[in-house]
């Protein structure tokens, strides 16, 4: 009886690590997919703001700074903040581009660059816990080409 | 007691040992796995890709006199304040044309003991007044602060934000952003700890955004440079290019390294 106690407890601690190290691999899998959506909006609204700067549109930081605009053969296209989502709003079409919620959208400028300061807010398998996650890109106001930042 | 029994099994103990061999392995292969904490140095590589790009440009911009090595003629105080800020102590290394202060090169070194840096205002201080009136040239390696974060700080208590870069060795510039309008803050308006990567601001900055200048413990850039000849070579004199290395340091071995060449208007 003792014996088969022995091995009981021994098994048991072996299957505690075993689902314990799996649990952590599943989680930070999950953390890091999701994060790297997040990565992949920002940086295609990057590649589409420097897109619309290189075919020769004019960029502005909005006042408030949760917005930028491309002004381009007398059209404006903008990319803003809006209801926990980046939106490009065009020709009166809204779009959004964002998959996650985004907690904070803030462009600032400066030597040239225009820096995008996102914010997601996520939860992982554990629910109760909110989760932060920031991503800055820059995009060169010049329309020549450059580096690929 | 031996048994010539084919088809005997592992005893309970053979088992247990076992068992609880792997048991450890595991554990242990869990918790290294946890602490280890690689993929989010990973993450870190293409934000410090992207602050090399970010510097580089920066550098580009500044003049060829402010980049080290400087050139500097003592003044009677001794006293030379330094382009830039963030000056690695250990590297600062300075030189004299020769004993008399005449010649092309300056190969003569001046032994550390000689001169001190007050770190607070990147000032450095010559001791003995042999070299008064002389030229001097002055290398040193420094930290380039972060390109600059920017948040909203929020519209309810507690008015803080978090940096990206963390944590936090050294603020270099809290401004309030307005559109292309910067303001600087007073330091009275905001606090934060050493080693935390959170900045609490005061009331009355709730909803604003911030931009935040500093030096992250979680990339670290340090520039260096020298003045080089026209074969591209390390040139004790003073030569029309400089050769400027940023070396990012993202928390692995391997660093992300970029040279940029200066060349004098």
């Amino acid at each position: 009886m003792i014996e088969l106690m022995i091995v009981i407890v021994i098994i048991a601690t072996f299957l505690g690590g075993v689902v314990a190290f799996g649990a952590s691999t599943y989680k930070q899998f999950i953390k890091t997919s999701r994060q790297a959506e997040m990565k992949v909006d920002v940086a295609n609204i990057r590649a589409m703001i420097q897109g619309d700067i290189r075919r020769g549109g004019k960029a502005s930081v909005n006042p408030g700074n949760h917005g930028v605009t491309i002004t381009k053969n007398g059209k404006k296209i903008v990319y803003a903040l809006k209801d926990g989502a980046i939106c490009r709003e065009s020709q009166g079409r809204t779009r959004k581009l964002t998959g996650f919620p985004v907690k904070d959208a803030v462009w600032t400028c400066r030597h040239g660059l225009i820096t995008m300061n996102v914010i997601y807010n996520f939860r992982n398998i554990n629910k109760r816990k909110l989760e932060c996650f920031k991503v800055i890109k820059d995009i060169e106001m010049s329309t020549e080409e450059g580096d690929n930042i | 007691m031996k048994t010539n029994n084919p088809e005997r099994g592992f005893t309970l103990i053979e088992v247990m040992i076992c068992i609880a061999i792997i048991a450890i392995v595991v554990t242990t292969g869990a918790k290294l796995i946890k602490n280890y904490n690689w993929m989010a140095r990973e993450t870190h590589y293409s934000d410090a890709v992207r602050q090399m790009k970010a510097q580089k440009k920066i550098i580009s911009t500044k003049s060829f006199n402010s980049i080290p090595p400087e050139i500097h003629i003592l003044p009677k105080n001794g006293k030379i304040r330094l382009s830039n800020n963030n000056i690695i102590k250990d590297t600062i290394k300075i030189s004299t044309r020769d004993k008399n202060g005449a010649g092309r090169h300056f190969s003569q070194n001046l032994p550390v003991e000689n001169f001190n840096l007050d770190e607070g205002n990147n000032t450095l201080v010559i001791l003995g007044n042999n070299l008064q009136g002389k030229e001097i040239l002055v290398n040193y390696k420094y930290i380039l602060p972060d390109r600059g974060e920017a948040a909203t700080v929020p519209e309810k208590s507690p008015y803080e934000i978090r940096l990206f870069n963390s944590p936090i060795v050294k603020l270099e510039n809290v401004e309030l952003v307005k559109g292309n309008k910067f303001t600087p803050i007073s330091s009275k308006d905001y606090s934060y700890k050493e080693d935390s990567n959170v900045i609490c601001f005061d009331k009355k900055y709730a909803g604003k955004v911030i931009r935040v200048t500093y030096i992250g413990g979680a990339i670290k850039s340090v520039c260096s440079s020298e003045f080089i000849d026209e074969k591209l070579q390390p040139a004790t004199n003073l030569t029309g290019m400089k050769f400027v290395k940023i070396v990012e340091n993202y928390g692995l071995k391997h660093n992300i390294e970029i040279g940029i060449l200066k060349v004098k208007k």
